[in-house]
């Protein structure tokens, strides 16, 4: 049960994540507060995809992980960085598109 | 006819309708590629004629075009990579100690989809206008319907598309059996050269082909739906070649490599030694992969593309060559001070090699963009290349050919008769193909030509007409000692891999005993585990694949030869179209009740050395290699609206003329459904089957409702006059959209297949195969619309 409970959570927390990221993509855009909208949802979008990749990949205790290979999971976690501080620099003064 | 005639015939037709087994697959994919070759042959035989003196009027015209056209495309795509599928699917089980590929069924598919493919790009040759006449490049906007008229075109269109998928599940297939099935011992390391080749020719296939299907898909619909794409002035002419490109040149290797491997383990085997360097070759290739995505733009360099990506692209194409050279030099070598037996598939390997010189030197210069603007039209790269699909690829096939003939049929063929074979064509190839590097200043699908080069010409005929005649021999050799010939031993010639370790020809289930390899090398037969047996394979025999096939030629055949139904857009709706679709969707319903019930298990191999795919099951690593091939595809297609979204300069926003809430929404349904459907998986995995189906329905209620809000928004906004009339952006809005739609189409009877599934106790918290599968799928929608989403509403 204490598993059961433990995937929930991380299940539920993706959903939002990707919900939420999905919303505030919109918001962000919708505001003009993305200076570089193409940049900006590049990022976004490459945040998700990793999200996305790992969790199918990386599972907690899952058997749906594709085992040894950290290469692929070192290069999504670098992707998943990479996206989450593109999208936040798109947004600031420092690369406005 | 007597009666015990006409069993004996029903007999023969349902065991080769309805076989799995991949000696049956390999030995039909032999058999049909020949039939292909000979089709394309002829072509290629009428249009020398054609060109053996100036003014000849033997093909002239539309007719020359189409057949030069399909001359190219029957060779390339149903006669090179088939016949090397062909001996891959007979062999490589064999050389890596597996009772079968992974996926019998699928094997079949895709040689029943590979046959009706062929099958429709020959009808198209009686098609109201003809076939194909845009050359093999099929460029824009010559396949327009404006200069390509009638439905020709459309069916090979079609083929091409059938030809992709057939091509994709033998990708999924080899790249899993060669990584899951190996035999204990069989480490990569000692993976034999020819099934290092097919590991490589199949990671091209699944990167290179979806970007092909793309791209046809795209020309469909500007011929049938009134789509825009390639005749834009916003460079649809150079969308086409990007497209085609970035499939095509990874299409040479993907044609290449095969015949490397036979060459490679022919040339160790007659030479007595082990293959010189064989991990650089190995890495050789892997680099050549790689680098065969870096360089198509090299077939563009005469269109006038920015001199930046030309000078990239120069030297990209100059250092490709160096993992080839690589591999000849080790080929060499390996002959070094061997201990050499001129047989014939020697010979064909020795000229092969011989060939691959002149053809690979003559295409460096290619590499240089001032001789590439020189050469690009001319008979200078039809020299080049056909030097490498005919002189390298075609003998190495060939040499593979008589290399495991006695393997294969248990009988030795002429040796003689072999080596004469060898000599003629040998000979004749270089009359055939040698001038045409001399008539450098001809331009190339002409069918008439100036006086001066009628000698070249004359002996290139020459040529071909003895080259032509040369394969009568082996058709008279190898069918005559198919039946006459003197018993072939195991191993004839001494050779070093697996598959010479059992009979000639061998069992049903390839191997007594398990074969294992010991870690100093040598092979061992364990007793079998009963896992497979013969019977197992006789259970398994299955008429689905021929069914699905079957359906998909009515399906193509009805686009002409049936009355019309309905017409949507400039498309015939028949009712042949529609019966092929009935037998298509019966076909996959029994496929899926077939699983259903359990019927068509194969055991799971142990669990061995496979990585990158360590502690995954066969099927899972299966979808994985799926789900990479459709990210290359909808990669393409994002890749062509980023392309044409840079070129447009009034392009409007997307959330001026799309209802961002309705994006929203959908948006939020998707990854609801992704969440519930994963959401039952947790459920089974504690053992609770209310909790799956509830969640699995929950799961197939959003993604319906995902499709009812599409359906509203499409009729929303056609009502509004944003149609496919509108421009680009909406072309490329529906096109995408549509798919994406498509897709999750799709999701919804994979998930009614899980409820079905666990409504009558088909899953346990301990077994419940299918479930992740089809999760990793819906994954996969969820991850394309997370680019769809921006790029159609926000952007």
């Amino acid at each position: 049960m204490e598993r059961f409970r433990a995937s929930l959570t991380i299940y539920t927390a993706t959903w939002l994540i990707l919900v939420g990221g999905a919303v505030l993509e919109a918001v962000f855009i919708l505001n003009g507060i993305a200076r570089w909208p193409e940049l900006f949802v590049l990022g976004v979008s490459g945040f998700q995809t990793s999200l996305i990749l790992l969790f199918y990949m990386h599972l907690r205790d899952e058997p749906i992980s594709v085992k040894a290979m950290p290469v692929v999971t070192l290069l999504l976690l670098i992707a998943l960085l990479a996206g989450a501080i593109t999208s936040v620099l798109a947004c600031t003064p420092y690369v406005s598109g | 006819m007597s009666e015990g005639y006409l069993n004996q015939i029903s007999r023969f037709l349902w065991r080769w309708l309805t076989t799995t087994n991949h000696k049956d697959i390999g030995l039909l994919y032999i058999v049909t590629s020949i039939y292909f070759f000979l089709v394309a042959g002829a072509l290629g035989m009428l249009v020398r004629a054609q060109l053996t003196k100036p003014g000849n009027t033997i093909l002239v015209g539309n007719e020359y075009y189409e057949a030069v056209t399909m001359h190219g495309l029957f060779m390339l795509l149903w006669f090179v990579s088939p016949l090397a599928s062909g001996l891959a699917n007979y062999i490589v089980p064999l050389q890596i100690g597996a009772r079968d590929l992974a996926f019998p069924r699928l094997n079949a598919l895709s040689y029943w989809l590979y046959l009706v493919s062929g099958l429709i790009a020959l009808v198209s040759f009686f098609a109201p206008g003809g076939t194909a006449s845009a050359g093999w490049t099929l460029y824009a906007p010559l396949t327009s319907d404006i200069y390509s008229l009638g439905k020709g075109l459309d069916l090979v269109g079609l083929a091409i598309i059938l030809l992709s998928a057939s091509v994709t599940l033998g990708t999924i297939n080899f790249l899993v059996t060669i990584v899951k099935m190996r035999a204990p011992g069989m480490t990569w390391a000692r993976l034999p050269m020819f099934s290092w080749t097919i590991v490589f020719t199949v990671l091209l296939m699944l990167w290179a082909f979806p970007t092909l299907i793309a791209a046809v898909f795209l020309l469909f619909l500007d011929r049938n739906f009134g789509t825009r794409f390639y005749e834009s002035p916003l460079g649809g002419s150079y969308l086409w070649a990007h497209l085609f490109w970035f499939f095509g040149h990874p299409e040479v290797y993907i044609l290449l490599f095969p015949a490397l491997g036979i060459i490679a383990d022919i040339i160790s085997t007659f030479s007595r030694r082990q293959l010189f360097a064989k991990h650089i070759i190995v890495l050789g290739l892997s680099l050549g992969t790689a680098l065969s995505f870096l360089v198509w733009v090299h077939h563009m360099f005469i269109t006038g593309i920015a001199l930046e990506i030309r000078k990239i692209q120069s030297f990209t194409t100059a250092i490709i060559s160096v993992p080839f050279e690589m591999t000849v030099i080790a080929m060499i070598l390996t002959l070094w001070r061997g201990r050499i037996w001129y047989t014939t598939p020697m010979l064909f390997a020795i000229g092969s090699i011989f060939n691959f010189i002149i053809g690979g030197a003559t295409g460096v210069f290619l590499s240089s963009v001032p001789l590439d603007i020189a050469f690009r039209g001319t008979y200078w790269v039809v020299g080049h290349f056909h030097y490498i699909v005919v002189g390298v690829i075609t003998f190495g096939l060939m040499a593979g050919l008589y290399y495991w003939f006695p393997k294969i049929t248990g009988r030795m063929y002429n040796e003689r008769l072999g080596k004469i074979h060898f000599v003629i064509a040998f000979a004749s190839i270089h009359l055939l193909y040698m001038p045409w590097f001399f008539l450098m200043d001809m331009p190339r699908r002409i069918y008439d030509y100036a006086p001066e080069w009628a000698i070249m010409n004359l002996m290139s005929t020459v040529g071909a007409l003895i080259f032509g005649a040369s394969f009568l021999l082996p058709l008279i050799n190898l069918t005559y000692s198919l039946w006459r010939g003197p018993r072939a031993p195991d191993n004839p010639w001494n050779a070093y891999t697996l598959e010479w370790l059992t009979t000639s020809p061998p069992p049903t289930h390839n191997f007594e005993g398990e074969p294992m390899i010991t870690s100093d090398g040598r092979v061992v037969f364990i007793a079998a585990n009963g896992g497979y047996s013969h019977h197992v394979h006789v259970e398994h025999q299955t008429l689905t694949p021929f069914g699905i096939s079957l359906g998909a030629l009515l399906f193509g055949l009805g686009l002409i030869y049936s009355p019309t139904l309905f017409t949507i857009f400039n498309l015939n709706v028949t009712l042949l179209s529609v019966v092929g679709v009935i037998v298509m969707v019966v076909s996959l319903l029994k496929w899926a009740w077939n699983d259903l019930h359990d019927r068509f298990t194969i055991p799971e191999p142990k669990a061995l050395e496979n990585w990158p795919l360590s502690g995954v099951d066969k099927v899972r690593s299966g979808v994985w290699v799926f789900l990479m091939g459709e990210m290359f595809l909808f990669g393409t297609l994002i890749g062509t609206w980023l392309f044409i979204r840079t070129r447009s300069l009034a392009w409007e926003p997307g959330y001026l003329s799309h209802d961002i809430t309705i994006g929203l929404v959908n948006t939020f349904i998707l990854f609801t459904a992704t969440y519930f459907y994963l959401l039952g998986y947790l459920f089974i995995r504690r053992g609770s089957i209310s909790g799956l189906i509830l969640s699995m329905v929950m799961a197939l209620a959003l993604l319906v409702s995902f499709l009812l809000v599409k359906v509203v928004e499409w009729s929303h906004l056609v009502s509004v006059g944003y149609t496919l009339a509108t421009g680009l952006q909406a072309q490329l809005y529906y096109t995408l959209t549509g798919l994406h739609g498509l897709h999750v189409l799709l999701g919804v009877p994979a998930i009614a297949y899980v409820i079905a599934k666990a409504l009558r106790g088909g899953y346990t918290r301990e077994e419940h195969k299918g479930v992740v599968e089809i999760g990793l799928y819906l994954g996969m929608v969820e991850m394309i619309w997370v680019f769809l989403f921006p790029m159609f509403y926000l952007l």
